[in-house]
């Protein structure tokens, strides 16, 4: 049963969905838990699936890489419901206006979730583009979910403005896709390529480029992510930050990958400059940011910049390395969300100086976030530097060593503004009178977790050697 | 005059020229548009025009087969989602904010 | 050769008039007459599907954009009431700006499209109805079929129905007070916006 994982999770939006009618408010509180349990059951299914096999007749794939990706819309999906539940069920949801219809949130956020499962198993282009519609279109309604808050409703405006124009710039590019080969399923199509004319090509690829671009925030297309993070509630804007992100991956993935394939040759120094300009423009202006979810925008924006370093590479070793960053980019922004959101439900605060003295009032929080910043800084022995050696080892085979010298000091600059945040948490005074603040122990649990995840993939390169001997298989499948 | 229309009926470049034509336009007003809905038209525009080239291309490059009207009906699905939930998004907006004028949406600028 | 000739015809007449509708809708002071033109652009578009033979997509398009979609506009522009939603008028540098970035990608694409050869099929189309394959299609479970994107479109239909009405909707989750959310007249003046300060105020009060 391959789209096992699948179906349990849309099994459980409705599911959720049904259940919020027959409970009172007071007892929503449940739904929270029934969704990190269906997710959860989806998780252990997709570990019980084989990780090769298609359905319906070749519409539906299934491959380790699949999988992976698989593994990390699905730890998205279950982080960012346990930071809901911080938000929704907390004492934050009795302080702001516009929170509320948590049944109605956790469907819409299941649904995003399998949309993202669908968009890494689509076979052909129409499921792709169904798909991605799917994992982006409500998101457009989770980040304007406070309905009495200006920027939230700003922010929404501002996300389905650039999403539609995103889809329609794909949509095109995929239309004279379908003109050049005649076919939509990707195999087909990547087949024909090779003898199709150029100009017509390029012109598909390029659109499909601006698209990717605006789901992936790569820099000339990044205007939107500051104020849609700045404005979506917390939790969304964490998973904005990984899922929307490892969705566009995905996306990417698939087009430059499955279709384009080795018509990719030529692109390299294209995407080297994207790269360069991404990471340099995203990590200048974090450095000037004054909000902690704005700052975590760009500094997104720089991150996305690394991880496109892996389309330099041939598949074999670019889509591990590209996998692994995902990884443990999900992982390390994950946990400096969760003190994020945290912080700004118990006190309201979302200013970086407003995080003075958490190391003395909340220890243990402030020493997740500090390894979390380190890693997302590529500090050595966490799985941030190792994740980034891979990458820039990429680019360096591939001939562009300008581009890991660039790299290299981007990492140096964002050292400084993420130890920005440290220094505020460590050395800065404490407020007067500011106490121990309450933590809900799922939140404490998962800003544990992930911070001990993140310390560990840099030790063990067991994850690294997986996803790499995944990825061999699936070439040799694919080639033999 | 007959004979000279005859022998001039629309080839596939110029069903192409049309839909980039349509394009264009609706990226213009995308680019010019102040009001958020006006800019939801201007999309809409863009979808059309993506749709057509489907349609298109299905009936001169591949017309065994119905892929690309397939595709064109789920463009107009998926449009028709976007509209729902881009409305919903402005008129909560209008109501709280009194307008969609994308150049008064500058809360969170620094 | 009548046919063929009034096919040109055809043509030509329902590509200008969706060219100036189209113009009209991004053009128009009033977005009601905006979305009026959208709507005949896209019967226009209807039009020339069936020139293409796409019949059932032509009844598709007239059905749902046309009388689901751009209705749908015209209510949210009508039931918001507001002068300001019916007005737009861009600034002309902005426009000046607008046409010279879309016209240089109408150039470039026009290029494009001039240089290359797209690989036209001698198939003539078959002679079944297309309604039928496309109905056998969509629901297929084989290779070829596209029962899977039929199944997530559904998926994402629903969602976005209960999105939109969340959104939209004008009473607030019980348990809080019950406000009409800005639509009765002079309501915004008495709830500004719920500010950051008020924000700590509020947490300052319920720390003492």
């Amino acid at each position: 049963m391959l789209m096992l994982p699948e179906i349990i999770v849309v099994l459980t939006a409705g599911v959720v969905l049904c259940l919020d009618l027959f409970l009172t408010e007071r007892s929503r509180v449940i739904l929270a838990p029934v969704t990190l349990l269906g997710l959860a059951l989806g998780f252990a299914a997709l570990l019980v699936t084989p990780q090769t096999g298609d359905l319906l007749g070749g519409r539906f794939g299934m491959d380790p890489i699949a999988w992976w990706f698989k593994v990390i819309f699905l730890i998205a999906g279950f982080v960012t419901v346990i930071l809901s539940m911080d938000l929704l069920d907390g004492r934050a949801a009795h302080r702001m206006r516009g929170i509320g219809f948590r049944g109605e949130y956790y469907t819409i956020l299941l649904s995003t979730i399998v949309g993202m499962m669908f968009l890494i198993s689509a076979r052909e282009t129409i499921t792709l583009y169904v798909s991605l519609e799917t994992a982006t279109i409500p998101l457009f309604v989770l980040t304007a979910w406070r309905r009495d808050h200006v920027q939230s409703g700003e922010a929404g405006l501002k996300y389905v403005i650039i999403g539609a124009l995103a889809s329609a710039f794909i949509l095109y590019g995929l239309s004279i896709l379908y003109g050049l080969t005649g076919q939509t399923s990707i195999v087909g199509m990547s087949a024909k390529l090779a003898d199709v004319p150029r100009p017509a090509f390029w012109l598909a690829a390029a659109m499909l480029m601006t698209g990717v671009g605006f789901k992936l925030t790569i820099v000339p297309f990044h205007m939107w992510a500051a104020d849609v993070y700045e404005g979506a509630p917390a939790p969304v804007t964490a998973y904005l930050s990984v899922a929307s992100k490892a969705a566009g991956l995905a996306f990417m993935f698939q087009v430059f990958y499955r279709i384009f394939g080795s018509e990719l040759a030529g692109w390299t120094p294209l995407i080297a400059a994207f790269a360069a300009v991404t990471m340099s423009l995203g990590n200048l202006v974090a450095i000037v940011q004054d909000n902690i979810k704005r700052f975590m925008a760009f500094s997104a924006i720089s991150q996305a910049g690394y991880l496109i370093l892996g389309f330099l590479g041939p598949a074999d070793n670019g889509v591990p390395a590209m996998l692994f960053y995902m990884l443990v980019y999900i992982l390390s922004n994950l946990a400096v969300f969760a003190c994020i959101v945290w912080y700004s439900n118990e006190t309201g605060r979302e200013r970086i100086e407003e995080y003075r003295g958490l190391s003395l009032t909340n220890p243990i929080m402030a020493l997740g976030m500090m390894i979390a910043l380190f890693s997302l800084a590529g500090i050595p022995p966490l799985s941030g530097f190792v994740g980034k050696f891979f990458l820039f080892s990429i680019a360096a085979k591939a001939g562009y060593n300008w581009l890991v010298a660039v790299a290299a000091v981007n990492s140096t600059i964002s050292l400084f503004y993420y130890l920005r945040i440290v220094r505020q948490m460590y050395i800065e005074p404490i407020y007067e009178g500011a106490g121990t603040l309450p933590v809900r122990y799922t939140v404490a649990a998962t800003v544990g977790l992930l911070s001990l995840a993140v310390a560990l993939m840099g030790v063990i390169p067991y994850f690294y050697e997986t996803i790499h001997a995944q990825t061999i298989t699936w070439l040799a499948s694919l080639i033999g | 005059m007959t004979e000279f229309l005859a022998q001039h009926t629309p080839t596939l470049t110029h069903w192409l020229y049309l839909s980039t034509l349509l394009f264009s336009i609706g990226l213009y007003g995308l680019l010019t548009r102040r009001n958020a809905v006006g800019i939801l038209m201007a999309v809409e525009l863009m979808l059309n025009s993506a749709a057509l080239n489907f349609v298109v291309f299905n009936r001169f490059c591949a017309p065994a087969t119905v892929d690309g009207q397939i595709m064109a009906i789920f463009v107009i699905a998926a449009a028709a989602a976007e509209v729902v939930v881009g409305m919903a998004i402005f008129v909560a907006l209008y109501r709280y904010r009194g307008t969609v004028d994308v150049n008064a949406m500058d809360t969170m600028k620094d | 050769m009548i046919a063929s000739a009034s096919y040109t015809v055809i043509f030509y007449l329902l590509a200008a008039l969706a060219v100036l509708l189209s113009l009209a809708v991004v053009n128009a002071w009033k977005l009601l007459r905006a979305a009026i033109a959208l709507m005949g652009v896209l019967s226009m578009s209807a039009g020339l599907y069936v020139m293409l033979d796409a019949s059932f997509l032509a009844g598709v398009q007239v059905l749902v954009y046309v009388g689901g979609i751009v209705v749908l506009i015209v209510f949210a522009v009508m039931l918001t009431r507001s002068a300001e939603l019916l007005q737009d008028n861009p600034a002309p540098l902005r426009k000046i700006l607008g046409a010279i970035a879309s016209l240089a990608f109408l150039a470039a694409t026009v290029g494009v499209f001039r240089s290359s050869p797209f690989l036209l099929s001698a198939e003539k189309a078959p002679l079944r109805d297309n309604t039928t394959l496309i109905g056998e299609k969509l629901l297929d479970y084989g290779a070829g079929g596209y029962v899977l994107p039929f199944e997530i479109i559904s998926l994402l239909l629903l969602i976005a129905i209960i999105g939109g009405i969340v959104v939209a909707r004008k009473t607030e989750p019980q348990g809080q007070p019950f406000t009409t959310g800005g639509d009765e007249a002079g309501e915004a003046e008495f709830r500004p916006p719920f500010t950051q300060e008020e924000h700590e105020d509020e947490l300052e009060l319920v720390e003492k």
